[in-house]
């Protein structure tokens, strides 16, 4: 491990995160806010940068796999550290686990919350817990490969360890054009959601914060109420279609752009994912429904269509308490948790590939012990799955189950019942936010102490670099020359 | 610029590691994942996985857009015909590479042009027009001539007793007419400068008239005899191509081959050469063969590693010029430094070759020399060139770079700093590979 390469990539990356919240505090000035809430973390975030850069300018050597793990775990500790400032200094969370929680569950796009009050919050530090999300959702390294294309061949480490998937789609020749048509799309997609939203009355502010929640499926809102402070018809279904395409792969919308409308017709995952939004909506539709939980039909599509297509894509947003909901579909609700997006998107949780190469693998070992002798291949759109993406699959499913089930362990000896250890542990774990019981639609994270919300926090980090970037930092063979 | 490379094998790695270094943007298509993916993780490029004879594959592949299209898988006919799909869907310049010589009459045959291929290479063809020019040019081991045979190239070794070690080069009376312009040390490529000198068996590179440069190899101890017997350790493509070519110029060709069948299938091939069934890596035999009479002794099976060492066994045994064909690039600088007199990478050989059909009409990259490090480039000034008029020691030249002679018209000058570079004149640059780009931007 060449450590000194890595803090010296890290110093660069905290110039850069600190280049970013210039940003908020352009709001804190539109809004009259006091302006130190951004100009101390900028301050400090900078010259903390400006100093691991000088202290290891010299550095050299390339990124190999192991310093990428390095830079992208470390990258994204550092950046939940110093992004916590803002809440710190204008003492919207006074305590270092609060702030560490709630920026973690900015980036990693989880939109678990420790806040009581949002809507007593300043504007300029609800601008940033929202822009955090945007940040993470398409990624900060993502980012900052296209922004320095310094890295060369190491930015492909960097950009694999943080675009989820099995599998990667590199849709340019060159990483850093990789890294910069994946921002052009979701910038794409951010105005046009904007523009959407402020159609339905929402001011610029509230809009691009609430982009920002969908595009990255992160879930943080401007409303105590979260959308269905709104409720509004129009606005809900704008954010219905942008999750589900948040949840979409990105190098789709690009085949899109060329005009390939076969890679993007018959993708395998895309249609499983669709059909399983669809099929959940019509349970849900018809239980919510028949137990009279809704006013009318249409209220009740709508209703189903956005709890379903959030907790799936892992957004988090909510327009009703689905905790009252009929067990059958709290259980659905908890397995599309696991599921999650597609691969390659802002999406959380396992990814549909994954469930699919699972679940035909799991078939073909089930043809085999049925006809001794069979020999099967897992394929996909008609190509083989290869056997190392099958071996990473089940790896990571492995160690996720692990995690799991220890930190739902943990959680359990913190005085919380059952329900409410897995769903917490669950929705943060796979980036979701919201859960069911004391941590669900309308309740938040702010009772658990100080333990747990390191633990939740760690979680969600793991989930959202999927497991492995994060576990390998953990062994020690990894750190050795 | 833009390249896709089909094949993902021994030649396309090579080719994509030298084209990423000079800033090329790639993609790179191969059936089997695990090649590519290895190859992504070593240089900046699009891995596609996939066959040539696909159309999603052409399609997202962008081929289309592409400045230069190499196809280097092993299947003759699928480079063949993917190279001619390349260029029909708009790629600039296509190459392919085919293993036999069904589709290569010479380097100036043209057929290949007239179905849409720029160029056909064999890696096996060129490395054995490379042994065969060093084993026709003795006493050198690298020799190439540029503009039109007016300038010339070559490489010594420094012997270890040299008087000419340790005196900074502006002292070392060497004439003006030639110019040391790379220097090989452990493995590592200086380009000199008036204060660098020699140590014991550097290998160095001079450029100059050709007469003169003959001149100092003479004065240098590096008497030519001419080549007589050769050895050649291998039935493989390039040991049955080679020893064509040196019967066809009179040279008695021995070839060694411890396969049976393929012994028999070789002399039923060629004319004049004595075809023994053994094993090159036999001391015995091979003394048995004559190695220590003979004048050259090229190892060319297809194993790199008993090249080698077979090799080091005729150097052992005296032979007076030992050549090691390795396909890994990297064992050209170990085995020089293990003793065999010389390394070929037939990989290198390609490589060097498809650099000079791609750059730019006015630049033409003469030669990659020694594990590609070094390049020698020839530019031909324009009027408009910032170049022109300014005297050379006013240039700001890229680190590491020299230019090494002026052609202009009849006569070649070798420059100093108060000449002048003008119109029409074709300047000789030798450059670190990784300052091409620098070097392009100065003219």
């Amino acid at each position: 491990m060449n450590l000194r390469i890595v803090l010296r990539v890290l110093g660069i990356f905290l110039i850069l995160l600190g280049g970013i919240m210039i940003v908020p505090l352009m709001w804190a000035v539109h809004y009259n806010e006091p302006l130190r809430y951004f100009l101390v973390p900028i301050a400090v975030t900078l010259l903390s940068g400006i100093l691991i850069f000088l202290c290891f300018r010299k550095a050299h050597g390339a990124l190999y796999p192991k310093e990428g793990f390095a830079v992208v775990g470390m990258g994204w500790i550092l950046s939940s550290v110093f992004g916590c400032l803002p809440y710190l200094v204008s003492n919207t969370l006074p305590t270092f686990a609060d702030a560490y929680f709630e920026t973690m569950s900015g980036f990693t796009t989880t939109g678990a919350s420790v806040m009581t009050n949002i809507e007593a919050t300043a504007k300029c530090v609800l601008f940033w817990r929202s822009l955090t999300h945007w940040l993470g959702g398409m990624g900060i390294i993502v980012l900052f490969v296209a922004v320095f294309p310094f890295l060369g061949v190491g930015g492909r480490y960097l950009l694999r360890s943080e675009v989820p998937g099995p599998i990667a789609d590199d849709i340019k020749p060159r990483i850093k054009e990789t890294a910069r048509m994946l921002w052009i799309l979701y910038i794409g997609l951010t105005i046009v959601q904007t523009t959407l939203l402020m159609f339905g009355g929402m001011d610029l502010f509230e809009s691009l914060c609430h982009t920002f929640g969908t595009l990255a499926t992160g879930g943080f809102s401007t409303r105590n109420a979260s959308i269905g402070a709104y409720g509004s018809a129009y606005i809900e279904w704008v954010i219905i279609v942008f999750m589900l395409m948040a949840g979409t792969n990105f190098s789709l919308y690009y085949s899109l752009i060329k005009k390939r409308w076969r890679t993007f017709s018959s993708n395998t995952e895309l249609r499983v994912y669709l059909s399983i939004f669809l099929a959940g909506s019509i349970i849900a539709t018809v239980s919510i429904c028949h137990n009279g939980l809704v006013p009318s039909v249409s209220e009740g599509i709508r209703t189903a269509a956005f709890q379903v297509a959030s907790i799936l894509t892992t957004t988090g947003f909510v327009t009703t308490d689905f905790d009252q909901w009929p067990a059958m579909l709290k259980v659905m609700l908890v397995t599309f948790m696991f599921i999650g997006g597609c691969a390659g998107s802002t999406g959380g949780g396992l990814k549909v590939i994954r469930i699919i190469i699972l679940y035909k693998f799991m078939v073909s070992e089930i043809v085999k012990k049925a006809n001794p002798g069979a020999v099967t291949t897992v394929k996909i759109s008609g190509v083989k799955v290869e056997r190392h993406v099958i071996e990473s699959v089940m790896g990571l499913f492995v160690l996720a189950i692990c995690v799991f089930i220890v930190a739902v362990f943990l959680i359990s000896m913190r005085d919380v019942d059952l329900i409410t250890a897995v769903t917490s542990v669950a929705a943060t774990l796979w980036n979701i936010g919201p859960g069911l019981s004391k941590v669900g639609a309308v309740c938040n994270y702010e009772f658990m102490d100080t333990f747990s919300k390191f633990l939740l926090a760690h979680c969600m980090l793991m989930g959202r670099l999927e497991l492995f970037t994060i576990a390998v930092l953990f062994a020690p063979s990894f750190w050795r020359k | 610029m833009y390249c896709v490379i089909f094949g993902a094998g021994e030649v396309g790695s090579h080719m994509a590691e030298i084209l990423d270094r000079k800033g090329y943007r790639l993609s790179v298509v191969d059936n089997n994942a695990e090649s590519v993916q290895k190859l992504a993780n070593k240089v900046d490029a699009r891995p596609i996985i996939g066959s040539i004879m696909n159309r999603d594959v052409l399609i997202s592949a962008e081929v289309e857009n592409a400045d230069l299209v190499l196809c280097v898988t092993n299947q003759d006919a699928e480079n063949i015909l993917g190279a001619m799909l390349s260029k029909k869907l708009g790629a600039k310049t296509v190459i392919a590479r085919a293993r036999s010589d069904d589709f290569i009459a010479g380097r100036e045959d043209t057929f290949h042009q007239d179905f849409g291929i720029d160029d056909i290479l064999s890696p096996e063809v060129l490395a054995a027009e490379e042994i065969c020019k060093r084993i026709k040019t003795p006493g050198v081991s690298a020799i190439e001539f540029f503009a039109d045979g007016k300038v010339g190239l070559r490489e010594h070794t420094v012997p270890s007793d040299s008087d000419m070690i340790g005196i900074p080069f502006k002292d070392l009376d060497i004439g003006s007419k030639i110019l040391i312009t790379a220097v090989f040390r452990h493995g590592e490529t200086i380009i000199p400068n008036g204060d660098t000198s020699f140590e014991a068996d550097d290998h160095f590179f001079i450029v100059g008239i050709t007469e003169d440069v003959e001149g100092f190899g003479r004065q240098f101890g590096d008497v030519p005899t001419p080549k007589r017997r050769v050895i050649i350790y291998g039935g493989t493509a390039i040991g049955a191509k080679l020893a064509l070519m040196l019967e066809d110029s009179g040279i008695s060709v021995k070839l060694i081959e411890a396969d049976r069948e393929k012994c028999h299938k070789i002399s039923e091939m060629l004319e004049k050469t004595l075809v023994l069934n053994g094993s090159g890596l036999d001391a015995d035999f091979l003394l048995q063969s004559g190695i220590a009479e003979s004048d050259a002794f090229i190892a060319a099976s297809d194993q790199d590693e008993h090249n080698i060492v077979s090799a080091l066994i005729a150097t052992e045994h005296g032979a007076s010029e030992t050549v090691a064909v390795v396909e890994q690039a990297s064992f050209v600088p170990v085995a020089r430094r293990l003793g065999v007199h010389a390394a070929m990478s037939p990989r290198l050989v390609t490589a060097s070759r498809v650099m000079r059909s791609i750059l730019p009409d006015r630049i033409k990259s003469l030669a990659i020399l020694s594990e590609h490090e070094v390049d020698v480039l020839e530019v031909h000034v324009r009027a408009d060139d910032k170049i022109v008029g300014k005297r050379l020691k006013k240039l700001s030249m890229p680190r590491d770079t020299v230019i090494a002679a002026i052609v202009r018209g009849d006569d070649v000058v070798v420059p100093h700093g108060e000449d002048t570079i003008n119109e029409n004149d074709i300047v000789i640059v030798f450059t670190l590979s990784k300052n091409l780009t620098a070097v392009e931007r100065l003219f």
